[in-house]
């Protein structure tokens, strides 16, 4: 029918308002992926962005403030599976993995894949490129990446004789068909057409070779190809989707599992691919259920309903840890929960208002009494053991004094923007959710001694609509945390600022965009590194966040599931088995 | 046959004031245009979204007034065309959606209302031959607990009890299982909408049963020595199931609404939660769609008893 659908689907509930939303956009150079959350570090993008409470607990098991803890954690939260030495794979049995929630379409052309998307994606497609666990983008249905001298322009050539589900060979056609959709999308393409040229942004060589041609020189491009850009659909259905999109929700691509039936919010079923290019899959197939209550999926989880299950929420990590039953890979090292603040829009365009808001927020109140004590504060949006951390720049926050003197210099100025010496804001936050109410009361305690804070607390939808389209003056949010910096680009440049801004805060630095384009274009570790951390400064210096807490993402797997993190690329390269909430399934198997 | 052109007349009425109270309030109270377009619908400064919006509103009629917009959606929906969804990416009609979940409601209800009479039963029995003594007291006490209780609350305890800590009933509805295992699956969630209304169910036949129990011919059969359990089995149950049968036909429309939360806490795919779903994406079709079935389901029950009323008793017709 030629119109675009909406990104995702809502949760309901409490745990659902928690949860995420966005717009999920692919970009050519960024990524990002859940819903919930936002990116998928190697990856191509999606604009996932959330209401950080997402990864905040349930108001029934929130603390008194007395249950604070009284250290918080410092080391990163990371525990991963090891790959099993001399296993004997025992083929069959269908693994039942519970989502938080589903998507409206898994077309990676023009749905936005948020995690639970990117999940099902998974296992029914591949991607040009992976990351391995040392964070490096490498070829996987390509069989080579090759930049020009500049970085401009890069080669993907693919293996020979990978065929699709429906039979049709991937050839270089395939993967042309499938950018050009992407970018022609009107949603996808807003995080794709910023970083390319308006005509020729790809060029079909041979057969099976292409040539992406980018805007600016990208020495990290290959990571743009291990998400949602670099998912190659069968062009044959790609081309009936767009005609018939109920096809969206019958994929067909490369991977390890074949679509076999989906029923809406129910159960999405794949199952397995015997002529899988990159070896046997053991699995009968996958079943995905979303189950959006946290609380529900962790309790199916532990009663041995499901196999497996992703979640954020903080209050399930405690008991998914002391279950010996259960295998865990947790990490932090990914998407930030901050307060985000509309600078386009008075009284925040003025900076003294941010700094004061920021000087106001009760940060500390928020790690203890949301996070648990299971999140790590953060600063930036980079945890401390990442070579991007900035060690100088740390978050302010909990000092009411430089917030009260700010406002009434700010006051004594335009006091058409203030009543009764403090700023008029709007604090927005999606519900109806007990948790994010209680998450706005703690911050107002904090802000409300220099700002008069009205709550706008919207359906999620209307609340991430007004959101891109700016419509909002301070809210939550969570993003960040790609496998490489690159992919978070289209958050933070000049020319993601829109009618529909995927710069959310509609801050415009030229000084930032120039470190991020020289970033982007560097080959050397450490002036890469020293490049991010200016960005790290320059993000701090603009105060249009307040960084809370780093998120926790568990993906938990019952004893019988065995390979989790076996995963390898045809050269034997390991990759990484889990990425913001994602798993794949490629070698996975279960004993009885 | 006026008094059954009056009360088809009156269905009918009852069934338009739902539809467009229905139509009216999901128009007003939400934005179509963004459940299809996302945040592109709010984009009006951009050419290619205003292109889009353009083409949105045209293909779903939201270019035409809200009395419009109605007539094509009754005159489509009484010819069983129930529109597509709106927040889709290009999922099914919402026909193949209501064929695909209504089945699994329907069965839940049959299984509730089945459950519901066997247990009310015999447990209206057992109070009734033991009025206001100590098993009739507890009985009591217990139907005005399960009465109180929410659908929600009752099922989180039974899902705690019978699920986790005893492991006899699965916690979840899995509709690609074969039949024997979803009419297993359904057996919690049926006994956690059963459970309230045979409670109700109990509560009335009780009390007709200790009404008959005290007619004169229940003393006849006593004094001819008929003992105590054909007494109430063959003598008095039948002459009291009359309210009985009658609470159990106009409680199926209640047992409708309880459904919704049922299916939604034990995540049956089926109407209910098809509905909670639907709103909370502000799917409109789907929800005026499911709304519309529910209650022309409730009015229909509500005629049948009706009907049978002016069978049994002519003088309702007058």
């Amino acid at each position: 029918m030629g119109i675009p659908r909406r990104s995702m689907r809502r949760r309901p509930g409490i745990v659902l308002s928690a949860a995420l939303v966005s717009i999920g956009l692919i970009a050519g150079a960024c990524s990002s992926d859940e819903k919930k959350s936002v990116t998928d570090e190697t990856a191509a993008a999606e604009v996932s962005t959330a209401p950080d409470e997402t990864s905040a607990p349930d108001e029934s098991s929130a603390p008194v403030e007395t249950d604070a803890p009284e250290t918080l954690p410092t080391d990163a939260v990371v525990e991963t599976i090891a790959v099993e030495e001399n296993s004997d794979p025992v083929p069959g049995g269908t693994l039942r993995y519970g989502l938080e929630a589903d998507v409206d379409g898994i077309n990676p052309t023009t749905s936005a894949l948020s995690a639970p998307g990117l999940m099902m994606a998974n296992a029914v497609f591949d991607t040009i490129a992976a990351v391995d666990t040392e964070g490096n983008a490498v070829p996987y249905l390509a069989e080579s990446i090759t930049p020009s001298d500049d970085f401009l322009h890069w080669t993907v050539t693919l293996r020979p004789g990978i065929k699709f589900h429906d039979g049709t060979d991937l050839t270089s056609a395939a993967v042309a068909k499938a950018f050009e959709t992407q970018l022609n999308d009107p949603l996808v393409g807003l995080a794709v057409k910023p970083f390319y040229p308006a005509t020729g942004a790809i060029t079909v060589i041979d057969d099976l070779s292409v040539m992406f041609n980018l805007l600016e020189p990208n020495a990290a491009f290959p990571h743009a190809l291990t998400g949602q850009l670099g998912y190659v659909p069968s062009p044959t259905w790609v081309d009936a989707a767009l005609a018939n999109p109920a096809l969206n929700q019958t994929p067909v691509g490369t991977g390890p599992f074949k679509y076999d039936s989906r029923s809406q919010d129910s159960v999405t079923k794949f199952v397995r691919n015997d002529d899988w290019w990159n070896g046997e899959v053991y699995l009968d197939a996958v079943e995905f259920y979303p189950v959006t209550d946290p609380d529900t999926r962790l309790e199916l989880l532990l009663n041995g309903e499901l196999d497996a299950m992703q979640t954020t929420d903080q209050a399930s990590i405690p008991e998914l840890r002391d279950d010996d039953s259960i295998q865990n890979v947790f990490n932090d090292t990914g998407e930030e929960s901050f307060v985000m603040i509309n600078s386009a829009v008075a009284p925040f365009d003025d900076i003294r208002v941010r700094q004061a808001l920021t000087f106001a927020t009760p940060r500390q109140n928020y790690i203890d009494l949301i996070g648990l004590g299971e999140g790590r504060p953060a600063d930036q949006p980079y945890t401390p053991e990442s070579k991007y951390y900035n060690p100088d720049v740390t978050q302010e926050a909990d000092d009411p004094d430089a917030a009260i003197a700010l406002v009434a210099e700010y006051c004594a100025e335009l006091p058409e923007f203030c009543t009764d010496g403090k700023v008029n804001m709007e604090f927005q936050f999606s519900g109806p959710a007990v948790v994010q109410t209680r998450i706005a009361e703690i911050l107002d305690e904090g802000w409300s001694v220099a700002f008069n804070v009205t709550f706008d607390e919207l359906a999620q939808d209307e609340h991430i609509q007004q959101t891109a389209l700016g419509q909002y003056n301070v809210n939550t949010w969570r993003q960040f945390g790609a496998d490489d910096p690159m992919a978070d680009n289209v958050w933070q440049m000049c020319r993601t600022v829109g009618g529909i801004s995927l710069n959310w805060p509609k801050y415009c630095s030229p000084e930032r965009d120039e470190l991020l384009l020289a970033a982007q274009a560097s080959t050397d570790p450490a002036e890469r590194a020293d490049l991010y951390k200016q960005v790290v400064q320059n993000l701090h210096d603009a105060y249009t966040y307040v960084f809370l807490t780093h998120t926790i993402w568990a993906n938990s797997f019952t004893e019988n599931v065995h390979a989790i993190c076996d995963r390898f690329s045809p050269e034997g390269v390991q990759l990484k088995c889990t990425g913001n909430g994602r798993t794949w399934f490629d070698f996975v198997w279960m004993d009885s | 046959m006026r008094y059954w052109l009056q009360r088809i007349a009156l269905a009918v009425l009852l069934l338009l004031s739902v539809s467009i109270l229905t139509f009216g309030a999901m128009n007003v109270l939400g934005d179509p245009l963004f459940n299809i377009l996302g945040p592109v619908a709010g984009d009006v400064s951009n050419p290619d979204s205003v292109r889009l919006i353009e083409l949105a509103k045209k293909e779903y009629n939201l270019d035409k007034p809200l009395p419009v917009r109605y007539g094509i959606w009754l005159s489509e929906f009484v010819r069983g065309d129930m529109g597509v969804q709106f927040s889709t990416d290009g999922q099914p009609p919402v026909t193949d959606l209501i064929k695909e979940r209504i089945p699994r409601s329907i069965m839940l209800l049959v299984m509730a209302q089945l459950m519901a009479t066997l247990i009310a039963i015999p447990w209206a029995l057992a109070a009734a031959s033991r009025a206001e003594r100590p098993v009739d007291r507890i009985s009591t006490a217990t139907t005005f607990l399960l009465v109180a209780l929410p659908n929600f609350a009752l099922a989180i305890i039974l899902k705690y009890i019978l699920g986790i800590k005893l492991q006899w009933l699965p916690l979840t509805f899995r509709a690609q299982d074969p039949f024997d295992s979803r009419v297993w699956q359904m057996v919690m969630p049926a006994l956690t909408i059963a459970l309230p209304a045979a409670a109700i169910y109990q509560r009335l036949l009780r009390t007709d049963l200790i009404t008959t129990l005290q007619e004169d011919f229940i003393l006849m059969a006593r004094s001819k020595g008929v003992s105590r359990r054909r007494v109430l089995f063959r003598h008095a149950l039948r002459p009291s199931l009359f309210s009985f049968i009658t609470v159990v036909g106009l409680n199926t429309g209640a047992l409708i609404g309880g459904s919704i939360v049922v299916e939604t806490v034990f995540r049956i795919p089926g109407l209910g939660s098809s509905l909670v779903e639907a709103v909370l994406r502000e799917d409109f079709p789907v929800v005026l769609a499911i709304v519309m079935i529910v209650a022309t389901a409730f009015v229909m029950i509500n005629l049948l008893v009706d009907v049978i009323y002016s069978i049994i008793d002519p003088r309702v017709r007058r």
